[in-house]
């Protein structure tokens, strides 16, 4: 009986072993129609692209959301809020970034005026039904067996696509409302804070700010930065340097922008910032 | 029953057990996966995004390039396999007609190309 279980036993840690060795070296399993949820980080940012500038080009919220779904983020509109931060970082198109922008808005309800979404269009990628079994998408990391045979859910009646002009129209030229300069030490040192809202007094998103100084300029956009509001953006100044502000599609130039010297509490010295404050007539 | 039976039995009970769990239990586990390896609706619904911005943009140049997104074939044969794909699942008339619009204009770019290659 002794020399039953030595012999069993050894065979069996033996073949375990082997066994592990074939599943996860010599032939492991071979990853193929894998959702985008699982791509690398890079490519999830191209594909996260992609449905922005669709969305910019047919309106259609439900479908970019379906599609932001697929990519399986545990908040979109975080997601789009990051890329956006990294592009900026790495001198990323103009073109993305306002994409971008205007989808954020649009995610958190506020559609722009000059791009409404269109209700009549059904996405047809049903994503939340059809990841592949075992799949979790809030758990990256997470094992998941591949599917082979991918199902499709079919919208039963074809709907019609939408009719709106798919190029957004500029809205009227922004005019300055209010500039102020602040001396606050609970605000980073030289911050150029802009808000934008459209004629109705409503945060505008997607506004294009263009900044300028003797020897460079830089694009950012309202939105970006949603829990400090939907018409917000700001800018980081450099000490002693001039700038110059505008709206991209048209608005006042304000010019002579620099940051205040302000002095706290105990008499030191920082930068203080700038507000602007810019509406639509 | 000899020793060596004993064994060898045990040796392949332990293989179909190692496999099954290193295939089923805790098969490798992928992250950061690469765009071949999107399933085939998902690639299509890539293309298909990629002709709705074309459908405002009308830039040959950028349209490729987001096609490049998903791997070395042509544009143009990207695009006719997404419209296979859109016909045969019955996609909606308006998705196939956004394929169809992209379809030659991929066509194009890629002949304007190769004149660009050609000496």
């Amino acid at each position: 009986m002794k020399s039953f279980s030595w012999h069993a036993l050894a065979g069996f840690l033996l073949g375990i072993a082997a066994g592990l060795v074939y599943a996860w070296v010599l032939s492991p399993i071979e990853y193929v129609d894998t959702p985008p949820s699982l791509l690398r980080e890079d490519f999830k940012d191209e594909y996260r692209a992609a449905i922005a500038a669709a969305y910019r080009s047919n309106g259609d919220l439900e479908r970019a959301r379906t599609r932001l779904l697929s990519l399986g983020d545990e908040d979109p509109l975080q997601a789009i809020a990051m890329q956006a931060q990294r592009t900026l970082a790495s001198g990323g198109s103009a073109q993305l970034l306002g994409d971008l922008a205007l989808l954020a808005n649009a995610l958190q309800g506020n559609l722009p005026e000059t791009l409404p979404p269109s209700p009549t269009r059904t996405p047809r990628l049903q994503t939340p039904t059809i990841p592949p079994e075992g799949y979790t998408p809030t758990t990256p990391t997470q094992t998941v067996t591949p599917s082979r045979t991918p199902t499709l859910t079919i919208p039963n009646t074809p709907t019609p696509r939408p009719t709106r002009t798919p190029t957004p129209t500029p809205g009227k030229p922004y005019i300055l409302l209010a500039r102020n300069e602040i001396c606050s030490v609970k605000l980073s040192e030289g911050l150029l804070m802009v808000y934008t809202q459209n004629s109705d007094g409503d945060p505008v998103a997607g506004a294009e700010i263009i900044v300028s100084w003797e020897g460079g300029e830089e694009h950012f956009y309202t939105g970006l930065k949603p829990e400090l509001g939907d018409g917000y953006a700001d800018f980081t100044m450099m000490p002693e340097t001039a700038y110059t502000v505008r709206i991209g599609g048209g608005s006042e130039t304000v010019s002579d922008i620099h940051a205040p010297l302000c002095e706290d509490k105990n008499g030191e010295s920082y930068w203080g910032s700038v507000r602007l404050k810019f509406k639509q007539p | 029953m000899s020793r060596w039976t004993q064994f060898f039995i045990a040796l392949g009970i332990g293989i179909a057990a190692g496999i099954f769990y290193g295939w089923k239990v805790a098969p490798v586990s992928y992250v950061d996966t690469t765009p071949d390896t999107l399933r085939e609706d998902y690639r299509v619904e890539y293309v298909l995004m990629v002709a709705e911005t074309f459908e405002s943009e009308e830039d040959l140049e950028a349209a490729a390039r987001r096609l490049a997104f998903l791997g070395a074939a042509p544009p143009s044969e990207i695009v006719s396999q997404a419209l296979t794909f859109a016909r045969e699942n019955h996609y909606s008339p308006e998705d196939i007609a956004a394929l169809e619009a992209l379809y030659p204009a991929m066509e194009r770019w890629g002949t304007s190309r190769e004149g660009d290659i050609s000496p």
